[in-house]
């Protein structure tokens, strides 16, 4: 085993910039190591304050206004033109003359509407579009601030009904669907699961159970449970739970496929062994999902129920 | 690949905006600076336009900070007064405490060496490490150092303020009690 981890590779490790075989590296050494688990907690802990300071220094007015007017002709002609070609309902409205007001609530006078599209901020005054383009989304994953966590938070938590899981409608690309830890899993229901865990199987509560999958532990007790959930806007975690040991190898392989883990949270443990002499084991639970390590950290820390 | 303005502006317009004010310290100035960045990205068309767009961000904002220290000796000739800020118009309270909240950050950030600040600041606009990299002239490997270095003395510097403000109002709490009595 390595020595302990350094510091930097830690913020390299919670900034998701490390390559899929150091962090595999770096998953298994802080499942074994409880120094450098505690030192990952300290940096998680400054990496996030530093995060909510710089996201009080923000400028308040977020309405963009128009570039100047002073391009000059060709670039605008050209700029036209992509506007036309694409047929954009901006361009459109503006030659209705349909009078849109830059997005500012009546009421309040706050602004409403995040950046225009460049072709709108050139033409005329910002219009309003959708607040959820998926465009958007690559950058607002790098940039978590406490802010955008308090925004999302409505989608991660809310709670839903359990019964109409396979009902819901998902992504036409879920990309958990191709995640397999390894050969020897088995799909059962969560009743099942849940009895086979001796009623102790990690999971998010209010969160729809979709999926379980179990295999049995090489060092006895409980067996190791993958618990699918899907979130409400349609994104899939996985709840991973089993002996410290066992999970090294899982979390391995999950972290090689691209998937992000929140950080381990010590579970129920077994008592294994002959009853005179039982043996206590470390058993952790953790978050995976293709999610900011930030919010799968917050849903381990506010809706991990590990009974 | 062809160059997508319009992509580019939506997708980095904010960003820009928010590394823009924490140099100049003024939202409207920041606004008027990042369309003056996507001005050029527009004429240059660059390869890379994302690393592009934050170090002429960059590039922009030291010259305001040039021209804003010339303006301000001009105005202290002319006026010697400090130059009122408008009037808050949203809940007075919320809009103070906003304030200082964004003034302990300023503070806390101006004890960075300038290196760390950039590194941070770029970090907090989005860009990856061999971006960042590409940027500062530093190692990839060195941009996790240098951002590790930079979030504990942003955190360390402002707790260290926010130690004394309280201090401050103690003592403020003490004469005033002092004083009734």
């Amino acid at each position: 085993m390595r020595p302990h981890l350094p510091e930097d590779e830690l913020h390299a490790w919670l900034d998701g910039q490390l390559s899929p075989n150091q962090r595999a590296e770096i998953a298994e050494h802080l499942l074994a190591c409880l120094r450098c688990r505690a030192l990952e907690g300290e940096v998680r802990g400054v990496r996030n304050r530093a995060g909510a300071l710089l996201a009080f220094a923000a400028p308040r007015i977020r309405v963009p206004r128009a570039l100047p007017a002073t391009l000059p002709r060709p670039v605008r002609r050209r700029l036209g033109k992509r506007l036309l070609a694409g047929g954009g309902a901006v361009a459109a409205l503006l030659a209705l003359g349909i009078g849109l007001r830059p997005g500012v609530t009546p009421s309040t006078g706050r602004p409403i509407i995040r950046p225009p599209t460049l072709a709108t901020a050139l033409v005329a005054q910002p219009v309003p579009r959708p607040v959820d383009a998926a465009v958007d989304a690559p950058v607002a994953d790098r940039t978590l601030t406490l802010a955008s966590r308090v925004a999302m938070a409505p989608n991660v938590v809310a709670r839903t009904p359990v019964v109409n899981a396979s009902h819901r409608p998902l992504r036409p690309v879920d990309p958990m669907a191709g995640v397999d830890p390894g050969e020897g899993w088995e799909t059962t229901s969560f009743h099942e699961a849940a009895r086979r865990s001796r009623g102790a199987l990690a999971r998010l509560d209010g969160v729809a159970v979709t999926q379980v999958r179990l295999t049995p532990s090489r060092y006895g007790g409980r067996p190791v449970a993958m618990t699918r959930q899907v979130l409400n806007d349609g994104r899939a975690v996985w709840v991973i739970e089993g002996a410290a040991e066992d999970l090294g190898e899982i979390t391995r392989v999950l972290s090689a496929s691209g998937l992000r883990l929140s950080a381990a949270t010590r579970a129920r443990p077994d008592y294994i062994g002959p009853d005179e002499a039982p043996v206590r084991t470390i058993r952790m639970a953790m978050v995976a999902g293709y999610l900011p390590v930030d919010s799968l950290d917050a849903l381990a820390g506010e809706r991990l129920r590990l009974d | 690949m062809a160059f997508d303005l319009d992509n580019l502006y939506r997708t980095t317009y904010d960003a820009v905006v928010r590394f823009l004010y924490r140099k100049v310290w003024d939202a409207d100035r920041a606004e008027d600076l990042a369309q003056e960045v996507f001005m050029r990205a527009l004429h240059h068309q660059p390869e890379k336009p994302r690393s592009w767009v934050f170090a002429v961000a960059a590039n922009i904002a030291r010259d305001e900070a040039r021209s804003a220290i010339r303006r301000r000796k001009h105005l202290t000739l002319l006026t010697h007064e400090p130059i009122a800020s408008p009037a808050p118009l949203n809940d007075v309270h919320e809009d103070l405490e906003q304030e200082e909240r964004e003034a302990e950050v300023k503070r806390a950030l101006a004890t960075l060496t300038p290196r760390d600040r950039e590194v941070l600041l770029l970090w907090d606009a989005g860009l990856s490490y061999p971006e960042i990299a590409e940027q500062t002239g530093l190692a990839v490997g060195a941009v996790g150092t240098t951002l590790a270095r930079a979030r504990k003395r942003l955190v360390a510097a402002h707790d260290a303020i926010e130690a004394a403000r309280g201090t401050t109002i103690t003592r403020g709490e003490e004469r005033r009690a002092a004083a009734s009595s």
